[in-house]
C-alpha cells in the first residue's frame, strides 16, 4: 500500500459514498479521507463539484409556482369549499 | 447533529423548516385556525401540480390532481393525530393519485395508451410557464432557462429515480419521508437517490 490514494478501486469506493458525503451523513473519519483523497484526484473532485451542483440546480429551479389561471382556480375551490363548510356550520 | 456540523454542508439540509411548518398548520387548523386552514388547502394543490408536472408528467391532468389533494386534505388535516406525519401524508396521497390516473389508462385503447408511455410525449414541457410573480425579470429568466434544462433531463430518468430526486431534492423531504410516501426503506431511498442523481447529472452535462 503505497499510495492510497487515486487508485480505481478507491474512486469507485468513494464515489459510491459521495451522496451521502455531500448530504453531510458520514462519519468524521469518513469524510476526511473523503477529502483527503479528493485533494490527490481531480476527477473525484470534478465528479463531487457536478453532483453538489445538480442538486443545487433541482432546490433552486425546481419549484415553478402554480401558473395564473391555476392559481386562480386553486383559490377559488379553497374559498367555496370553505364556505360551504361555513354555511353548513351556522345550520 | 454535531457530527454533521460542516459548514460546507449547511445549505444542503433538506426544507426541515418547512416540515415544521406543515405541522404548525395542521395543529393551527386544528384549533380552528382558517388562514390555517386555507393554507393548507392552497399548498396541497401546489404539492399535486408540481408533481403531476414533474413526476407524473401530465400537466394536463394536474387539475384533477389537485382537486383530489384538496379534497382529501380537508377531511384529513383536522383529524391527524400526529401533524408532523401530515407532509409525509400529503405526498403519499398526492402520489396514489397520480398511479390511480396511470392505473385507469392501462384501459386505454392500446394505440393511445403508447402514445401516453412513449419517451418525451409523456406531457413534459407542456403547461411549463413559470410565473414567480415578485421576483426580478433577470432572475426569472435565468430560472426559466434553469429550469427547462432541469425538467429536460428529469424527463429522461426512469419514473422511480425522478420520484426520489423530486421528493428529496426539489421538495426536501427527508430520507423517512420519502420512504414512507414511497414505501421503501431508508437505506433504499439512499440508493436510489445516489443513482438517480449521478444519471440526472449526467443527463444535465450532455443537455
Ligand atoms: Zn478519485
Amino acid at each position: 500500500m503505497t499510495s492510497p490514494t487515486a487508485s480505481l478501486g478507491h474512486c469507485h469506493d468513494l464515489l459510491e459514498r459521495i451522496s451521502r458525503y455531500i448530504d453531510g451523513e458520514l462519519p468524521a473519519a469518513d469524510r476526511q479521507e473523503i477529502e483527503r483523497h479528493l485533494r490527490d484526484c481531480p476527477e473525484c473532485e470534478e465528479v463531487l463539484h457536478s453532483l453538489e451542483h445538480t442538486v443545487d440546480l433541482c432546490r433552486e429551479a425546481g419549484r415553478p409556482g402554480l401558473p395564473p389561471e391555476l392559481r386562480a382556480r386553486a383559490a377559488a375551490r379553497v374559498h367555496q369549499l370553505l364556505a360551504r363548510a361555513a354555511k353548513r356550520k351556522k345550520r | 447533529m454535531t457530527d454533521s456540523a460542516d459548514p460546507n454542508h449547511v445549505h444542503r439540509e433538506p426544507r426541515e423548516a418547512e416540515a415544521q411548518d406543515y405541522a404548525a398548520l395542521v395543529r393551527a387548523v386544528q384549533a380552528g385556525d382558517e388562514r390555517a386552514m386555507e393554507e393548507l388547502l392552497m399548498r396541497a394543490q401546489e404539492v399535486a401540480y408540481r408533481f403531476s408536472l414533474l413526476v407524473c408528467g401530465r400537466p394536463e391532468e394536474a387539475d384533477d390532481a389537485m382537486q383530489e389533494a384538496l379534497l382529501k386534505t380537508y377531511r384529513y388535516a383536522g383529524r391527524i393525530r400526529e401533524p408532523e406525519a401530515f407532509r409525509a401524508w400529503l405526498y403519499r396521497t398526492v402520489r396514489n393519485a397520480c398511479l390511480i390516473g396511470r392505473r385507469k389508462r392501462v384501459d386505454e385503447p392500446a394505440h393511445l395508451l403508447s402514445l401516453h408511455e412513449s419517451n418525451g410525449e409523456d406531457g413534459f414541457g407542456r403547461g411549463i410557464e413559470v410565473a414567480d410573480p415578485g421576483r426580478d425579470p433577470e432572475a426569472q429568466a435565468m430560472n426559466v432557462s434553469l429550469r427547462s434544462r432541469l425538467f429536460g433531463a428529469l424527463r429522461q430518468l426512469p419514473r422511480p429515480y425522478r420520484a426520489v430526486v423530486f421528493l428529496r431534492e426539489v421538495e426536501g423531504l427527508s430520507t423517512r419521508e420519502v420512504g414512507k410516501v414511497l414505501g421503501i426503506s431508508e437505506p433504499n431511498v439512499k440508493t436510489r437517490l445516489h443513482r438517480a442523481r449521478v444519471m440526472l447529472r449526467e443527463l444535465l452535462e450532455r443537455s
